[in-house]
């Protein structure tokens, strides 16, 4: 019934690429959380008028089928290029920019609302008195931001952050269609090439649940060692002071 | 390079409405039997069999674990060798995978709203001399409908936009009309295409929420009796 050395040729086929994947996934990332952070501090008052354009921003993203999206800049992205090319005056190849680019522009794209709303969601969480007291000893905003702020929100959204990642990876099964040969790219052309196309959509079907399931497991570690280190933290320095317990949790 | 044509738009929308019955056919089925099998499913979780909780629990992990094209390939491609079927209607194939991919976290929506129910209201309604199935009815489910809401709406847009990914297997829903019509115009318009497919999904997307939102505040009692109670004062 199944051909089990074909199986074996195509699971390396499709593993070729894993890279193609892991690429799109880990420069998306890279470039959307900075980007979602600053919209998620913009959004914190909503009434702004640059919140406002922003939720039309995240409506926008949160309510079209990816496909239709990555459809939609694949095929405007180009004629703005060369619309913007001709605007400073010059010449732009856009048949020269690589597939990828198109990819990390699309995933970024779709990416960064959805992250905003993570990292919001985290910022809501911290108590203001915090930013408060690490004013009042002398701390500038930055530090502010990188000592106090930003461990408790990624700390409390590393879920959220987990479920976004796994999410991104599905996200990437349709970067075929900007002709981006990662996983389901592959199994797509082995498919078309040996017409078996139920083994190799079972591969990479088996594929992406072992990644994402690794993914998780990943995240869970982090998440424990977190745990581990506040509780660690907790009983060496502030156990049984009651004014920093305080302090601490806002009251 | 042509201008963006923006009086082509009207026309292209008059081609591609029809077929929205085609989406709202497959929305409507795999929604349908996703509410089923997913409160079957959430049953299972909740229930006091260990083998059936970690089958649930199994299907829930490998269905957020798996892109829905890769799904929907299997299904097309897989579903016609073990079972005798019509590989014609392609509506089927999307609904099934749909309808496979909404059960597992509908499940969750389900299994979710009920363990933040307080036990006390079960345990009142028994006190009262209710039946197990009369105290689900007439207490814990009104009251698990309201809190599942919100992720019983995100699990139908997901749906809907999930949906689109027909296209893939030759399904001409919204997105597949598009397409076609982008071919058949010898892909001319191709931007106001899809601009005009974004002024078709927003609003169905945009309704969806607002409806969740609607039925969540008809659904509480609790605020609608002070509501009244502020009004009569």
């Amino acid at each position: 019934m199944l051909d089990w050395k074909f199986i074996g040729n195509t699971i390396l086929k499709c593993a070729s690429g894993i890279p193609e994947t892991a690429i799109l996934v880990i420069v998306t990332l890279i470039v959307s959380t900075p980007i979602a952070y600053l919209m998620a501090l913009v959004n914190l008052k909503p009434k702004r008028i640059l919140s406002r354009v922003f939720q039309v921003y995240i409506s926008f993203v949160r309510s079209l089928p990816l496909l239709l999206i990555i459809y939609l800049i694949y095929h405007a992205l180009p004629l703005w290029i060369l619309s913007f090319g001709n605007f400073i005056g010059k010449e732009i190849d856009v048949y020269k920019i690589d597939d990828m680019v198109y990819g990390f522009i699309v995933f970024a794209f779709v990416s960064i609302p959805i992250l905003s709303e993570v990292f919001r969601a985290g910022l809501l969480a911290v108590p203001e008195i915090q930013i408060k007291a690490g004013q009042s000893i002398g701390m500038t905003n930055f530090q502010v931001a990188r000592h106090i702020v930003l461990p408790q929100v990624i700390d409390k959204q590393l879920p959220m952050l987990c479920t976004f990642t796994t999410n991104l990876i599905k996200m990437t099964s349709l970067a075929f269609y900007m002709s981006i040969r990662e996983i389901t790219g592959e199994a797509r052309v082995a498919a078309a090439d040996s017409i078996r196309y139920v083994e190799c959509y079972l591969v990479i079907f088996f594929m992406y649940l072992i990644i994402c399931l690794a993914v998780e497991q990943i995240f869970k570690a982090f998440e424990r060692n977190s745990q581990k280190k506040k509780e660690g933290n907790w009983s060496k320095n502030y156990a049984g002071n009651t004014r920093t317990q305080k302090i601490v949790s806002g009251t | 390079m042509s201008k963006f044509d923006w009086a082509k738009i009207p026309e292209l929308y008059t081609k591609i409405i029809p077929s929205i019955t085609v989406t709202l056919e497959y929305v409507v089925i795999a929604f349908f039997f996703g509410l089923l099998f997913g409160g079957l499913l959430a049953w299972a979780k909740l229930g006091k069999s260990k083998i059936l909780r970690a089958l649930a629990y199994g299907y829930t992990t490998v269905m957020r674990c798996v892109p829905a094209i890769v799904l929907l390939f299997v299904v097309y491609y897989g579903l016609p060798r073990i079972i005798p079927i019509d590989t014609k209607g392609k509506v089927k194939f999307v609904a099934i995978t749909l309808a496979l991919f909404t059960t597992g976290s509908l499940s969750e929506a389900f299994r979710s709203a009920y363990q933040s129910l307080d036990k006390s209201q079960a345990e009142a309604a028994k006190s009262i001399g209710m039946t197990g199935p009369q105290a689900l009815w007439f207490i814990l489910l009104p009251q698990m409908i309201r809190i599942a809401i919100p992720n019983i709406c995100n699990s139908l847009l997901a749906l809907v936009k999930e949906g689109a990914l027909a296209y893939t297997i030759g399904l001409y829903d919204l997105l597949g009309r598009g397409n076609y019509l982008i071919g058949k115009n010898l892909g001319a318009y191709v931007i106001e295409t899809y601009v005009t497919l974004v002024i078709i999904y927003w609003p169905i997307s945009l309704l969806i929420t607002f409806g969740s939102k609607r039925l969540e505040a008809l659904l509480d009692v609790s605020s609608r009796k002070e509501r009244k109670r502020s009004a009569h004062a």
